[in-house]
């Protein structure tokens, strides 16, 4: 009984790993603050359910595909939303307003295209166990771990040893030095825009199965972005650390609360970080702009 | 003069008021006053946001759970437990009032924490309100709320319910202009422009913007019990944070900072919606097409379009004639000239590995001109930014009169009379001259919430004496043709001069000029030099400057230190500094190794 | 090599520079000198690309560069080393020297080591973060960073700062260094007498314009210039 709701829960926090680090990803490296980046996971979790239920039964092909899909939802909202407005002196405010602007019109298009009613992903799917010896657990969950910490493991090798890697940390560390080495940091910053997009696709896919695709589920942005600043907001290490433990606060938790008030488990942990410790768990310092 | 500003100042509200009437008067669809009461409510919420998101500077998301709040306050004391509407409206403003006090220590926080938390709280509440049982009637609401009874008016026509919320509004627009106009309104314009030069004058930040939070989620929950007894229902949907966005485009629409506008976006977006209403799937669509089109081509919305054409360089509002007071009793400090005022012990500063400040002693007499110089690089800025708070230091501890401010914060160090000056001048670009100098008052003046709203005689003696006070320092530093100019179009050296005015009307005990002579010519510079000996002798504030001209600093200084690459190689009389081998040797660099 | 005439910039409504001409050719070295605040860092930030709002020309080889953005100006071969050093923080000295090839591609270990033993000191930090390394360290990282991505002119602002003297006069001696390698240089320095000591020739710039230019040895004999920018000295040696 505890196993499962920790190896669920443990699912569930990978999930919210990756979102936040699509969060961190953004932020670090243009200042973004993408209020939006929970509409990215329902791109994703319906392109999937789509591509499942019509194109192929192959579920990790539906990851694929969601993936490039959300991947370039995020890299167009850089290149006609946030990149233009920077571009024209636009401050961070407005910046963050246009923000808002994706998180109310992306689902909207979400429930013109595949309807208000939740869809759920073939049974097939998420019934899998695995055998690990002594005991079984979920295979959808055990995918989830498995892939979720491929795709940590990725990013990591990708950041410290690649050229392109350690541009994007360049230009997280200073945008204009960056540049005036021969970073185009333009380029570069619409290439995160497309690589977080996918890692929320990913999410997206992957939560589908566990709950259901639907139009509203981009409120998870708002959990995903508790585990960003619980981990010390900006950080990718902290984003990892950060949704894996909120995500078992929440399996545990949501034991002994009923279903309708699960979702406060969360949302209050955000509020009380920040009344309490803004500087997250991880206690890294925010950037502090002085000029 | 009088009536002019009296125009001025209440025009819209005036404007408004007369549209409201004609209204009022004429027209009879029930169905029109409906949608013009709903436009009223919405506005009212629209302009609370405004003192929120565009005077203190914070995107709330929770705007309409806050509205929520008050909506179910006012329906459940009405409703379960029999109050009068009176009783029940006011209990609606204060519940919503507390629960944003409890919740302002975020507003503290960058706007991006702001908003997502904000945004978390309008989920909570949403879920709150479904989840209320009995009490709030869950999903499906309260129906059947008692109409109003206001002391025998029994308000229970649209008719009746328009004029209701129509007094709401302008009570409220009232409320606002009069609470801006003041210390705290130009509190909120400062902060808006520049932090860091709010905070250096004194003004705690993060209380002014709880302030403001804390007023307008008031309004909000106001705008809710007005909302619930016109349609003596109440249900969780008008309250979610997509309702929350809705207010947020109406404030943006009207452009930030301006109530104007938030009417015209309050009503212009009500409208919009109506017309919609017919594509209720379309409508947040279009609304977001809207607001990125907006927010690339026309980010200060239809006020900053207005303001665009009308190209107004100089303020031509006075509201008060300059009385006579004497300003060397205003800025006059202690004659003790034995007194140490600021003094230093081992002040350490690293950044990661870089040693910026490296033991560093230092003691400041009362009254003294106190140079310190160094190369470029040698920890000058840092050392200002460690005393005055902007950073703490490492190791070692920072006194002013004998009290231990290391590490206080930089409000804080303000209000106790320690004030700077930047090396890039930080001014408020969007008020006039005279403004900025006056919000350096802002530590000494009594005028907050309370007075500003009763403008009463204390409110406006204190506020012209502030404008009297502002404009003789004005014309102390030699600006008064430039007193009623936007900061935002001045010459470089005006702009230091703007500086080191809005300082002094802070009453300095000490005064941190970061390179004050920096980008200015040699005949302001010479200007500027007489105006720092004439602060000195004629009203003994202590001045401390940092520069890296030796030559401007050994002529007007007391006394003198030499800081290089973090350390004190030298202090003391500018004769002896100047003579000091080592000052030679390290200042100078390489001069006698290359002619050796 | 470099040719700038007429140059203005602007930052929002505040104009920055007036009136900025200048030229640098092949192998020499040319300060730009003048007071803080006279907008000798805003010329090299639009030389640059870095700030967008300018006018006037900016010619490199013939070629004009005023409208191209900032990494395209780094692939003609303008490096510059910026005011405060901008080392990445976050980046250990390795990968901050790998950065500065950016646009080479790969970097080689035999690369690397050609900075190494210019400054050695880099060599034995280099698994270090940046952010960990001293003033002077942080210094000859940022000079070593911009060499390897093999400027055809290296612009160098105030090298100078916050360095104690022996530290300077390590970095200046590798600039000198460089000079004789064939480097085309252009340098800001606060130090007027440092700086005439080890360039060419010399522009005053005072509140954004060009003032006055000529050889280094002329202009350190220069009335006007010594009561203005080596006053101290003069000062000093009548004391």
């Amino acid at each position: 009984m505890y196993l499962d709701i920790l190896v669920s829960g443990l699912a569930v926090g990978c999930i919210y790993s990756l979102i936040a680090m699509s969060y961190s990803l953004i932020f670090r490296s243009s200042g973004v603050l993408n209020i939006g980046t929970g509409e990215f996971v329902m791109v994703g979790g319906l392109v999937g359910y789509s591509v499942i239920s019509t194109l192929t039964t192959n579920y990790y092909l539906s990851i694929i595909i969601a993936m490039v899909i959300a991947g370039t939802v995020g890299y167009l909202a850089n290149t006609l939303v946030f990149h233009p407005i920077q571009k024209r002196g636009g401050q961070d405010v407005h910046v963050l307003i246009a923000s808002i602007a994706i998180l109310i019109s992306l689902p909207q298009i979400g429930a013109l295209l595949w309807g208000a009613e939740p869809l759920s992903f073939p049974n097939n799917i998420s019934q899998g166990q695995v055998n690990l010896g002594v005991t079984q657990i979920s295979g959808m969950s055990f995918l989830i771990i498995l892939l979720s910490f491929a795709i940590m493991i990725v990013f990591q090798v990708f950041f410290r040893f690649t050229r392109l890697g350690q541009a994007m940390r360049a230009i997280a560390d200073d945008r204009i030095m960056s540049q005036l080495l021969g970073v185009n940091n333009h380029k570069y910053i619409a290439i995160i825009f497309l690589i977080a997009g996918g890692l929320t696709g990913i999410a997206g896919v992957l939560l589908g199965p566990i709950y259901y695709a639907s139009y509203d589920m981009g409120t998870i942005g708002v959990k995903a972005f508790a585990a960003a600043v619980v981990g010390g907001f900006g950080n990718v290490t902290g984003a990892v650390i950060g949704g894996i433990l909120l995500g078992l606060i929440e399996a545990f938790g949501g034991t002994m609360v009923s279903s309708q008030f699960r979702d406060l488990i969360l949302y209050g942990i955000l509020i009380a970080v920040m009344l309490f410790r803004p500087t997250g768990i991880l206690g890294i310092k925010q950037r502090r702009d002085t000029a | 003069m009088m009536n002019q500003s009296v125009l001025k100042k209440y025009g819209t509200l005036i404007g408004a008021l007369g549209i409201l009437l004609v209204i009022a008067l004429f027209v009879q669809s029930n169905y029109m006053l409906s949608l013009l009461s709903q436009a009223v409510i919405y506005t009212i919420l629209a302009v609370s946001l405004q003192l929120i998101f565009g005077y203190a500077g914070q995107v709330s998301m929770a705007h309409a759970g806050f509205f929520g709040i008050g909506a179910y306050t006012s329906a459940i004391l009405t409703y379960h437990y029999d109050w009068n509407f009176v009783l029940a409206f006011l209990m609606a403003g204060v519940v919503a009032a507390i629960v944003s006090l409890i919740l302002s220590p975020m507003a503290k926080l960058g706007e991006i924490y702001f908003a997502m938390s904000t945004l978390a709280f309008n989920l909570i509440l949403t879920i709150v309100f479904a989840n209320g049982g009995n009490l709030t009637g869950g999903w499906n609401g309260l129906p059947g709320i008692p109409f109003p009874n206001i002391f025998g008016w029994v308000v229970d026509s649209k008719k009746e319910f328009f004029i209701l919320a129509s007094i709401v509004l302008i009570v409220q627009y009232l409320f606002m202009i009069r609470l801006t106009e003041g210390r705290l309104g130009r509190n909120f314009r400062a902060i808006r422009d520049n932090q860091l030069a709010a905070s250096s004058l004194g003004i705690n930040i993060g209380l002014t913007k709880i302030k403001g939070f804390i007023l307008g989620c008031f309004w909000a929950g106001l705008a809710g019990s007005v909302m619930v007894h016109m349609y003596a229902f109440v249900s969780p949907e008008p309250f979610s944070f997509h309702e929350s966005i809705t207010v947020i485009l109406m404030v943006v629409l009207g452009g930030l900072g301006s109530f104007v506008g938030a009417l015209f976006g309050g009503f212009g977006i009500t409208f919009l919606n109506e017309v919609l209403k017919e594509i209720p799937l379309y409508r947040p669509i279009f609304y977001g097409l809207f607001i990125v089109v907006m927010m690339i081509f026309w980010p200060n919305g239809l006020y900053g379009l207005v303001k665009k054409f009308q190209k107004q360089t100089k303020e031509t509002l006075i509201k008060y004639t300059k009385i006579n007071l004497s300003l060397k009793k205003y800025l006059s400090q202690s004659k003790d000239t034995n007194q140490t005022i600021l003094k230093m012990d081992h002040v350490t500063k690293q950044f990661g590995g870089v040693v910026a400040l490296d033991n560093v002693d230092l003691e400041v007499k009362q009254g003294q001109v106190f140079g310190l110089i160094g190369p470029n690089g040698a920890g000058k800025t840092t050392f200002i930014n460690t005393i005055t708070g902007l950073e703490k230091p490492t190791i070692g501890k920072v006194t002013f009169l004998d009290e231990d401010i290391s590490g206080k914060p930089m409000y804080y160090v303000g209000a106790k009379g320690m004030v700077r000056t930047f090396q890039t001048s930080k001014l408020f670009n969007s008020m006039t001259v005279v403004e900025n100098v006056m919000v350096g008052t802002s530590t000494i003046l009594k005028n907050d919430i309370g007075m500003a709203i009763l403008q009463n005689k204390e409110y406006h003696i204190e506020e012209q004496k502030a404008y009297s006070i502002a404009m003789s320092i004005v014309n102390l530093v030699g600006l008064e043709d430039k007193a009623f100019d936007l900061c935002a179009n001045l010459s470089y050296g005006h702009r230091r001069l703007v500086e080191i005015a809005r300082a002094l009307a802070s009453q300095p005990k000490v005064l941190f000029l970061d390179e004050p002579a920096a980008g200015l010519n040699l005949k302001e510079r010479e200007n500027l030099k007489d105006l720092i000996i004439r602060l000195r002798n004629e009203f003994g504030i202590t001045i401390f400057i940092v520069e890296h001209d030796l030559n401007l600093l050994s002529k007007i200084c007391d006394h003198m230190a030499v800081l290089n690459f973090g350390k004190k190689i030298a202090d003391g009389l500018p004769q002896a500094v100047v003579n000091d081998p080592e000052v030679i040797q390290a200042y100078l660099g390489r001069r006698d190794k290359k002619h050796a | 090599m470099l040719n700038v005439e007429h140059l203005q910039a602007f930052y929002g409504n505040a104009q920055a520079l007036e009136d900025i001409s200048f030229t640098v050719n092949e192998g020499e070295i040319v300060c730009l000198i003048g007071n803080n605040g006279a907008g000798k860092s805003t010329t090299l930030m639009s030389i640059s690309g870095i700030i967008k709002q300018k006018q006037g020309t900016i010619q490199f080889n013939g070629e004009d560069i005023s409208q191209l953005p900032a990494h395209k100006i780094v692939s003609k071969g303008i490096i510059q080393v910026p005011e405060g050093r901008r080392i990445f923080p976050t980046l250990t000295v390795e990968e901050n020297l790998k950065i500065g090839g950016f646009l080479k591609g790969k970097i080689s270990k035999a690369r690397l080591e050609e900075i190494y033993s210019i400054f050695p000191r880099l060599k034995e930090r280099r698994k270090q973060l940046g952010g960990s390394l001293s003033g002077g360290e942080q210094q000859m990282l940022a000079i070593g960073r911009a060499m390897i991505g093999e400027p055809k002119l290296l612009m160098l602002d105030e090298p100078s700062l916050g360095l104690a003297p022996q530290i300077i006069d390590m970095i200046f001696d590798s600039i000198i260094a460089l000079r004789k390698s064939g480097m085309t240089i252009l340098l800001i320095e606060q130090n007027a007498e440092l700086a005439l000591d080890v360039s060419d020739r010399a522009y005053v710039v005072e509140l954004g314009k060009c003032v006055l230019s000529g050889e280094c040895e002329v202009l350190r004999n220069d009335q006007q210039i010594q009561s203005i920018y080596l006053g101290q000295h003069e000062q000093e040696s009548v004391v």
